[in-house]
């Protein structure tokens, strides 16, 4: 037995809607109508035609929809894909692991709200979570206790995570940059922290100072961090040691600022290590190069410095003695110093005679800032 | 004020924070102090403003590619101010040396992430996605660094060539993540559970295009708890 609706022509008049009853009776079909329906609006009709075919009709369209679920999705994807086709979940272990995974769910979900473990976590678990990121990387419910675990797993792939990116980023004679930042701590009980020169100015907290080297690009490479009360310089010898052993690149020049690679630093570290190194002059040793030389009988004799000579705005090249690279002797053992230098242009350099140090000095003289 | 130590003292104040004495003559009695500028050493300190010097080891570079090496250590600068600010390294929330370490190396890896995303997304940022316009808006690096004139016309107007409010870093993420993730049922018909993405506006979609996303992709996941 079934009900269908029908629609029966009816001459120039409109067609009259029946609801129709009909069986079967051996080879015949029954039909019998049970209500004329040709007055009800059309809508109505198509609604009881969608009923009889096993479809819903509702009262209220707001009732049709249930959404059971929403999660924020849009950033997710965004740093997901980045993440992953910058290789990250296979930079940071070659196997598939939970470990692994909670990694990599807790670098993104840094990127999308910065927040602490246990909160991290609580975003991450399916019955809080408020991204879709840790459904879309399966990762089940996590506990605030395994991203700690995740820490010290983490910490013992940090050498080769960072070697895998100065694989990646790092070429022959590139230029890395190196700079170091501090940090404050509320607590007292972590040992790397101490009291030290706040690069943020901030008072009565101790802090950890950490250390960064970037490509030319300011791609970041490799972390470390220092005890808080750890000067500039001092940071620099585990940074050479990185660079030489730990990455094996060797023809490799450091760029630090005039506080960082000092001429003790880069006497008594670069220098050895065959390291180049681009830095600047501190205040005082710029006022030695436009002192008359210390010992006049040196020959050839160079004249001093005159910073009134310099043209603004352009760069000079200059060469001293006081402030030598490379061995003692004057050869050169930089592996990036091919050829001796060549004295260029600039009114200073036009003065003097390279006698045979291979460090060179440019110098600037700044057009806003002349008083 | 009177007594020579009781001003003393408070001239000793305005020392430590000045950093200037070295051009001061100051002489200080019991009952007043008196302070002249020593000409001659601020003359001499004159001679060098603007004046720097780069030295390097390197004999096969250019001058003006040691300056500009010199100078883009400002990038590391900005990563700093990344971790520190956009990725909060502080709280760290944990205090054992290794879980600081390791921390602080998350970060590090998070910037990764969001270096490379600021590189693609730079034509919605406020960034300058047009370094080599800028690059040669001056004739030496010595030069104060300029921006190109498309970001300086993105900063001025705050909308971007293709006419979409300019975002930063921060609020382009917020943006995004108003695309949403649905679990959908019909109503009355219990196994019906459909995975629904929200349809993104043109600036998200124009977002994702950059990035290479496709975010209506279905997504084979299952939202339960």
């Amino acid at each position: 037995m079934a009900f269908n609706i029908e629609s029966i022509p009816n001459q120039a008049n409109i067609p009259a809607i029946l609801l129709r009853q009909s069986w079967r009776e051996g080879s015949r079909i029954r039909k019998k109508t049970i209500a004329i329906l040709s007055k009800l609006p059309a809508k109505v009709i198509n609604d009881f035609r969608t009923i009889l075919k096993g479809g819903i009709a509702v009262s209220d369209v707001s009732q049709l929809l249930k959404i059971n679920r929403s999660l924020h999705h849009g950033h997710v994807i965004a740093v997901l894909a980045t993440a992953r086709r910058l290789g990250l979940e296979r930079l940071l272990h070659r196997q598939l692991s939970r470990q692994r995974q909670l990694a990599f769910a807790a670098i993104i979900s840094r990127v999308l709200a910065p927040d602490s473990k246990l909160a991290t976590s609580r975003r991450l678990s399916p019955e809080t979570a408020n991204t879709s990121l840790g459904a879309l990387l399966e990762l089940g419910t996590v506990a605030g206790n395994e991203l700690l675990d995740m820490l010290d797993w983490l910490l013992k792939r940090q050498p080769w995570i960072e070697r895998s990116l100065a694989k990646k980023h790092l070429q022959d004679k590139t230029l890395i940059r190196y700079d170091v930042t501090s940090s404050y701590l509320e607590g007292k009980s972590c040992p790397l922290a101490a009291f030290g020169y706040s690069r943020d100015g901030k008072k009565g907290k101790k802090q950890i100072i950490f250390g960064l080297l970037c490509t030319p690009e300011g791609c970041p490479i490799a972390v470390e961090l220092f005890s808080g009360n750890t000067a500039d310089p001092s940071t620099v010898a585990s940074q050479v040691e990185k660079l030489r052993k730990r990455f094996g690149i060797n023809r490799i020049a450091l760029v630090g600022d005039r506080g960082m690679v000092t001429t003790a630093r880069i006497r008594e570290q670069l220098d050895p290590a065959g390291i180049a190194w681009i830095s600047a002059l501190k205040s005082t040793e710029l006022r030695k190069l436009a002192q008359p030389p210390r010992n006049p009988n040196a020959e050839p004799a160079l004249p001093p410095l005159v910073p009134e000579a310099l043209v603004p705005d352009a760069v000079a090249e200059i060469t001293s003695p006081d402030f030598p690279g490379g061995t003692p002797d004057g050869r050169s053992q930089s592996p990036l110093a091919g050829r001796t230098p060549t004295q260029t242009g600039g009114i200073v350099a036009a003065n003097q005679t390279d006698i045979g140090t291979n460090c060179r000095f440019r110098s600037c003289r700044h057009v806003d800032r002349q008083s | 004020m009177i007594g020579k130590v009781k001003i003393g003292h408070r001239v000793g104040r305005e020392v430590n924070r000045f950093k200037v004495e070295k051009h001061f003559r100051i002489t200080i009695t019991d009952h007043r102090m008196s302070w002249s500028r020593r000409h001659d050493r601020i003359e001499a300190e004159a001679r060098f403003d603007g004046v720097y010097v780069i030295r390097t080891s390197l004999s096969d570079i250019k001058s003006e590619a040691a300056v500009e090496a010199y100078k883009s250590l400002s990038k590391v600068e900005r990563a700093f101010r990344s971790i520190k600010k956009d990725l909060r390294v502080r709280p760290f929330y944990v205090s054992s040396e290794a879980h600081v370490r390791a921390h602080v190396f998350l970060c590090l890896l998070s910037y990764y992430i969001e270096w490379h995303l600021r590189q693609r997304l730079a034509p919605l940022l406020f960034e300058d996605d047009d370094r080599e316009a800028a690059r040669a808006g001056r004739t030496t690096p010595v030069e104060s660094a300029k921006v190109s004139p498309d970001a300086k016309r993105k900063a001025d107007s705050k909308r971007t060539q293709d006419d979409f409010p300019v975002h930063s870093f921060r609020t382009l993420l917020d943006d995004l993540s108003s695309v949403g993730l649905n679990s959908v049922s019909l109503s009355n018909q219990v196994p019906s559970e459909l995975m629904v993405v929200t349809t993104p506006t043109k600036l998200q979609d124009k977002a994702f295009q950059l990035l290479g996303v496709n975010p209506s992709q279905t997504v084979p996941i299952r939202m339960t708890g």
